[in-house]
This record gives C-alpha cells, structure tokens and sequence, in this order.
C-alpha cells in the first residue's frame, strides 16, 4: 500500500513474501492518515446499516477527505470481474481533484499532465506513458514495471568483477523468488554470463547483487534479466468499482468526478449537521443571554417557585394557568425586596414579573438551560463568555448557511481540506515514469561481437568465436574450419557481427536473409547445419551466394551474375525488407541459373570468367543500378557452349593476381593488369589455354603470395596448396599441373581458402 | 397436524438464482471496492471496529486479534478474506 491506513507492529510480511505473523503476535492502531478517512463521521456524514448480526450499526461508506481508491489502488476478483487499481502519488491525485473541482469541463490531457501515472510503494519504473494514459482514458491497460538495476563493478583488485546491480522492485515482485529465478536461469544455461548472485539487501535498503562472469556483456546480461525474469513484469490495470451498487469500469476522471461529488455530499451533510447544532446552541445562548439581561427577574421568579417545574413555568411565560401562581401571595426574602423597589404594592410586582417573562418569551429548552445554569456562571466575565459564544455561534451560523447556499463556498471548503492533507501528507513520487522501448530485440540480448562464419561447399554452416582461431606460426597444422563430410570443405569463412545480416542467395534468382546469430553456434570441428533447415529456402535449391551485410546502407551494391552472363547490379539498400519466404534479387532466364554474387562499393572491377577460358574485365560503373526484380543486362557474350565459371569484384589499381584452375588439374596465375579493360557486354579475352590435357576451367579467383587454395575433385580428392608457389604466366598459358587427377576423375572446384582476416594467418585445412 | 408446504423447483432454476445471488453478494459485498472511499466492505468494517475501539494514531497500540474479533464479518467473507490475507493488504 502506497498509504497505509494501518500501523502495525510485528511481523506482516515481507517483500521476500514471509508469512505474517498470527494475529495473537502484532500489534496495530490506525494511522494518522487514517483520521482523514474517518473525518466527521459522527457528523451525520454518511449512511448506518446494521452489521450482520443487526446488533450495531456499521457505516455504508466512510467520509474519507483522501481519494483513497487512487491513492492505495485496489485488487480482487470477484464473479466473473476483477478490479486492479494501482496506487498513485497523493499529491497528485489531490490536486487532480482539485483540477476536476476548479473545472468540471477539464480535458483529461489537462488531468494526464498532473497525474502522472500510477505510484508504487516499492518504487522502481513504469515504462511506457503512451500505455498509462491509454489506462486512464479507458479504465484499462496493461502497464509495463521495470526494476531499478545498474551496473557497477565489485570485488578488489583481481577480483574484481562487472555486476548487475539491483535495488528496486517492480510492484509485488517477490524478492526471494526473482533471485532464485535467476539462480535458476543460470542454472539451466538460459541466461549466461552470471557467476553469482547474492542479495546484500539490509536495513538501508534493497541490494541484489548478480556477478558477472569475465567474459560477459554486462548490458546484455541486464537485458536479458529484463526479459527473462520478474524484473520487468506487467501490470494489467482495471479500474474496476462500486458506483451506486453497480460495478463499473472507470476512466479516470470519472473516478475523480465520483469522489468529488462524495465530498460535496459529505461537506454538505457535515455542514447541514452543524448548522443543526450550531443553531440549537445559539438558541440556548440566546435564551441565557435573555436571562442574563433579566437576571433579577429571573432569579425572582426561580427563588418564589415552590418546585422545578413551577420556576419552568414562570420562565416559560405559562403563568396564567397556575393556581399556584393565581394565589400567589409575592413572598419575597428581604435582600430581594431590597433590590425591588420596596414601595410598590406586592401585587403590582408579581403583575410586573409576568410581563417581563412573557416578554422574555423562553422556550422550554431555553429555560430549561437557564435552570441548569450554575450560579457561577453569572458572574461578570461569565456573563461575558455567555455574550461573546453567542455573538460567534450566529457568524458561525452564517456561514454555515452561506456554504449550503452557495456552491462556490461548499467547493473552496472542499479545496481547503483537500489543500490540508496535501501539506500534511503529501511526498514526493517513487516510480518513475519513463518512456517505452521494454521490448528487447533479440539483438540487446546477444552480445555484438564477431564471429567467424563457415560455410561449406554443400551448403553447411556454422559459427565459432572467433578466438578459436587462435594465431598459428607459419608451418602450423592449422586447424579444423569444419568437419567436412566426404568431398565436402569449407568455401567461405568470414567474419562478421552477431548483430549483422547474412543475404542468402539461390541459384533461382532469390535472396533470403538471416541474422548472424540465427546460425547455430559450433565447436571447431564440427560441420554446422545445412543452410537450407534455417531458411525457408527449398531443399532442392542450390546456394550461389552468401554475403554479410551490417547495415543496409547507400552506396554499396549487390552484383549478380548468371551462368550465362547476365549481370546485374542492385543497391544493397533496396534489400531491406527481405521476407521470411525470400524476395527476387534477380530474374532469372528459363534454363540459366545465379551463379555468384558480390558485394561492391562503387568502385570495384568486374571479373568474370568462363568455363572454355574467356575472361572480361571491365569497370562496374559499366554496370548502372537497376530494381530488384529485373533481369540485369549482358556481363560477357558468352561463345557457344560456354558458360560462367567465376564472377570476382577486383581492385582498381590492378595489383591482384588471378588464379585459374582446370578440369584436369592444372592451374597458373596471371596478373589482373594483362586482361585488357574492355566494356561489359564484350567477348572478352583469352584467360586459359584450355586443350584437352588441361581440361576446361573450373574456377578463378585473384590471389597473393600467401594465399592457400584448395582442390577438390569429383572422386573427393582434396589437396591444399600455397598459391606462391603456383607458376605466374601469361594469359594464354596452360599452366602447371597443381594435382594429378586418376583416369576418369576431375576436379570440380576450387576456391581461396579464405583468411580469417587479412592481418591474421589463420590456415584453413580442411579435412578430406 | 403441521402442513409443510412443499413447492417444486427446478435444479436448474434454483442453481442459476443462487448462483446469481452469490455472485452479487461477492460483487457488491466483497471483492470491490467502492468508487467513493476506495474501501472494501471488510477494510470498512475494520477501520470502523478500530474507530469504535479508540485505535488511534496516537493511542498505544492494541492487539490485531481485539479488531479481528471485532470485526466480525460474516462468515462468507471470513472464508476466503479472512485476516491474513486482508491485513497485510492494508498494513503493506
């Protein structure tokens, strides 16, 4: 409870949810804040009923002056409704009904800005102010909590750690339960990165301590803990009440209208009573103050009367229909005939003290009060007294009347009390408000780090951190980039971001995308998942392309090309929305099919090479940016029978040098800057001297001095060799065998077995 | 002799009007609150028991179970808003 009503001594739970003690244990009385709830209730506020029993009356309703439904919210179930009141700030709820009471016309965003959203005891956020006004608009709503948790490092010197700090709860988060849920997630490996938890809450305060692990990201950590665990939980808001006997769903102002009208009702039924009693009284006052101007009279008569209810009766003025009085001989004791005048008859006197009686015209009340005066009371300054409470009971009164007669009175006296409890009890806010933005992508989950990405020739694929490739001296054995299965190895190995994209492209002309942290994270050794089972592409489609991309940004490209020579270049910022199913990159031609893809940025040289050894080479800014679902324009016109083998984004400043390899097992390499620059579209040039020794081309792709490539025959025959050591000739050369193929078998492929990074000598054996 | 008259009553009537009665009285009698003091009937009965028992703020603390008795709240609400559960509520 935000504000509780109750002060309590003992045991009454906790915020690790232990039991409360038995009633027989504590101890309570009403809190001071509890004397504004019951304010003027034995003034005739509000309504009695019997108690259940009918042996006494309980009040309907209590008179409170604090807009207690807001103030301390409210939760139950009831049949087939429930009610889930938040608590809120007082000092805002209070001066929103004084808003409502200024203005009844006042627009609910004019309300929105004095209360600011619900105010929990227990502190902490409330994420999403779009949500909370939305709930106060409607009467319902689902409200993001969120923990207060920072992080700090702890520990000494080499010990000394990162640490999630928490030190405020979402509303009715149980302490206990949430650290063992986080023991629990780190237990079952949901949540990685904890090495210890530990709550160090004392009297000063709530502090759980969740220590990291070296390794760990801390705000991927806390957002994950966000997500997994009750530090961020949901509050579903109901304003659900009784008005009139009836349940209803209410809006805001609504329940501020409903307990501005309980207050005029209260006010007036307060005001209506003292007036009652402020009226009764001035009608005493008056009759002694009477008295008082009357007072020897008074006392004449009293002291002459036989019985009470004879001095009542001469008070009263109903003298004539006493016999007593009728006979009445006018005794009077001689210090009261002194102060009468002595010489007028007796006769005449009583005659005199009738008159003054009747012109005194007491009620019963009245002379009934004047009886009752004690004698004290009579004496100068009492008189006085008697005077004055009289002379303030009728402004008193006047008041009152003004108050009842006038709505602007009743409403400035509402304002006045309300005005009052804000000074007395108000405090400042606890929750705070902040905006939204609770839903954690994936991405805040996954520490942005990079990895090294496999993928094999058959389609495998897998990542690995990159610190398993660790550095090797020269000569080192290497290590495993993927447990190939049969003729299978790796083809790409590159680095990239968690956070950044994977463009998968198909033989078909279509591009699927996936996040680098969709791909399954393996050990070294291992061969990965088959791409196709992680993207909805067709199992019978074949991979051309794979290309990791952070950010879809302008001024960089996708370039294509297609068996047959059809290239096309697309801006890789026309890619962004790619769909689960895949979108068109390319159209693709019946019966030719996506052989390869790029990435460029604008400046590169296009290097295609075909399988009877032609090679163009001309510069992309030959190719102009076409839309995705086009289908490109001619790259190389391909003679009979020929087909593309390779597409390469080279250099401008012709420094690569381009390695071709053949059917049969020979290969050479050429420097780039002999492929005479053509335009696209052309024959091309002369790139391998193909016969039938040699064999057609296989592949080709620039390399350097210390470039390692792989073989792979259809037989499976695998070998690895340096590229430096490959013999440099002319374009019209046949080259040097580079593995000698058995009668029957030739090779199928050959790529770079790409570095882990340029600066790094990171080997790629493979394993055949 | 005494005559007791009996009247026939379909299950099903008579399950249906209970229930409705029941569902009323928890509306209504117990599990929300009114719009006006934000109280529940039973957080009502014990401020008001505490008011009767002179239980104030500035008075020396008087036994929780002396306002339970008090309160006294009809057996349906006792049930399943007893003290426990309705205390902390009002204490927390």
């Amino acid at each position: 409870m935000r504000y509780p009503l109750i002060d309590g001594q003992g045991n009454f739970g906790s915020v690790d949810g232990d039991a409360p003690a038995a009633m027989r244990y504590t101890e309570v009385r009403m809190a001071k804040l509890t004397n504004e709830v019951l304010a003027d209730i034995e003034k005739e506020t509000v309504n009695f009923q019997p108690n259940y029993d009918e042996s006494l009356s309980e009040p309907t309703v209590l008179p409170t002056r604090i807009p207690n439904l807001l103030l301390n919210g409210s939760e139950g179930i009831a049949v087939g409704m429930a009610t889930k009141i938040p608590p809120h700030n007082l000092n805002e709820v209070v001066d929103a009904t004084i808003a409502v009471l200024r203005d009844p016309e006042i627009d609910i965003e004019d309300l929105l800005k004095i209360v600011r959203g619900p105010d929990f005891p227990t502190r902490g956020f409330i994420c999403g102010r779009e949500e909370i006004k939305e709930s106060y608009r409607t009467g319902r709503g689902i409200l993001q909590m969120r923990a207060r948790a920072s992080i700090d490092r702890v520990g000494r010197g080499s010990h000394e750690r990162d640490a999630v700090i928490i030190s405020e709860l979402p509303f009715q988060v149980n302490k206990a339960k949430l650290i063992e849920r986080i023991a629990e997630l780190a237990n079952e490996k949901k949540l990685e990165g904890i090495a210890e938890v530990r709550d160090e809450s004392d009297r000063h305060g709530m502090r759980i301590v969740v220590e990291l692990k070296r390794d760990a990201v801390p705000q991927v950590v806390q957002n994950k803990l966000f997500k997994l665990t009750p530090m961020q939980s949901s509050f579903g808001v109901i304003y659900l009440a009784i008005v009139n006997g009836q349940p209803r769903v209410l809006k805001l102002k609504e329940i501020l209208e409903h307990f501005v009208d309980f207050r005029r009702e209260v006010v007036r039924r307060r005001t209506e009573y003292e007036l009652r009693k402020a009226r009764a009284r001035a009608h005493i006052l008056e009759g002694l103050t009477k008295a008082i101007n009357a007072l020897d009279d008074i006392v004449t008569a009293i002291r002459n009367s036989r019985s009470v209810d004879e001095a009542r009766q001469w008070l009263t003025g109903q003298t004539a229909s006493m016999d007593e009085v009728q006979k009445w001989k006018g005794f009077f004791p001689e210090n009261v005939r002194n102060v009468t005048k002595s010489d007028q008859p007796e006769k005449l006197r009583v005659k005199e003290l009738k008159k003054a009686m009747a012109r005194l015209a007491l009620s019963e009340i009245q002379a009934q009060a004047i009886l009752d005066l004690q004698l004290r009371r009579i004496s100068a300054l009492e008189r006085q007294k008697i005077i004055d409470e009289y002379e303030s009971i009728i402004k008193l009164i006047a008041e009152l009347e003004e108050i009842l007669a006038n709505e602007k009175s009743l409403r400035r006296v509402i304002i006045n009390e309300l005005e009052d409890v804000k000074k007395e009890f108000g405090d400042a806010r606890r929750t705070e408000i902040t905006d939204a933005g609770t839903d954690y992508s994936i991405e805040d989950l996954i520490a942005d780090e990079d990895v090294a990405l496999t993928i094999t020739k058959s389609g495998y694929i897998k990542r690995t951190p990159v610190t398993t490739y660790s550095r090797q001296g020269r000569g080192g054995k290497g290590r495993f980039g993927a447990m190939a299965k049969n003729e299978d190895f790796v083809e790409h190995l590159f680095i990239a971001s968690t956070h950044a994209y994977l463009m998968v492209f198909t033989d078909d002309g279509l591009v699927y995308k996936m996040k680098v942290h969709e791909v399954p994270d393996a050990a070294a050794a291992s061969r990965g998942k088959a791409i196709v089972n992680l993207i909805q592409i067709p199992s019978d489609r074949k991979l051309a392309g794979v290309v990791p991309v952070r950010e879809f940004s302008e001024g960089r490209y996708v370039l294509m090309v297609t068996k047959k020579g059809v290239i096309k270049k697309t801006a890789l910022s026309d890619f962004q929305n790619i769909r689960s199913n895949g979108i068109i990159a390319i159209n693709i031609d019946e019966g030719d099919e996506l052989l390869d893809v790029v990435l460029t940025d604008g400046t590169k040289r296009i290097f295609i090479a075909t399988h009877n050894g032609f090679a163009i080479r001309f510069d992309e800014k030959n190719a102009r940016p076409m839309g995705r679902a086009t289908r490109g324009t001619r790259g190389i016109d391909l003679r009979k029978d020929d087909y593309v083998v390779s597409l390469c984004a080279v250099s401008s400043d012709d420094s690569e040098k381009m390695l071709s390899v053949s059917e049969q097992g020979y290969g050479k390499q050429t420097p780039i800057s002999t492929y005479r620059l053509q335009s696209r579209g052309g024959k091309g040039v002369i790139n391998m001297k193909t016969t039938e020794k040699t064999g057609k081309v296989v592949a080709v792709f620039p390399v350097d001095a210390d470039s390692e490539i792989m073989i792979i025959t259809q037989q499976a025959k695998l070998i690895r060799l340096e590229a430096g050591h490959i013999r440099k000739t002319g374009r019209s050369a046949q080259g040097v065998r580079l593995i000698k193929t058995d009668e029957g078998d030739m090779v199928t492929s050959a790529s770079l077995v790409e570095a882990a990074s340029e600066d790094e000598e990171m080997g790629e054996p493979p394993i055949g | 002799m005494e005559t007791i008259e009996r009247q026939h009553v379909s299950i099903e009537d008579e399950m249906r009007r209970s229930y409705l009665d029941y569902a009323m009285s928890v509306i209504i009698g117990r599990a929300l609150p009114d719009v006006r003091d934000g109280l529940k009937p039973v957080h009502r009965r014990v401020l008001w028991a505490m008011h009767e028992l002179g239980n104030a703020y500035n008075k020396a603390y008087k036994k929780s179970a002396r306002v339970v008795g008090d309160v006294a709240t009809p057996p349906y609400t006792t049930r399943s808003c007893g003290w426990p559960r309705t205390f902390p509520c009002v204490t927390r």
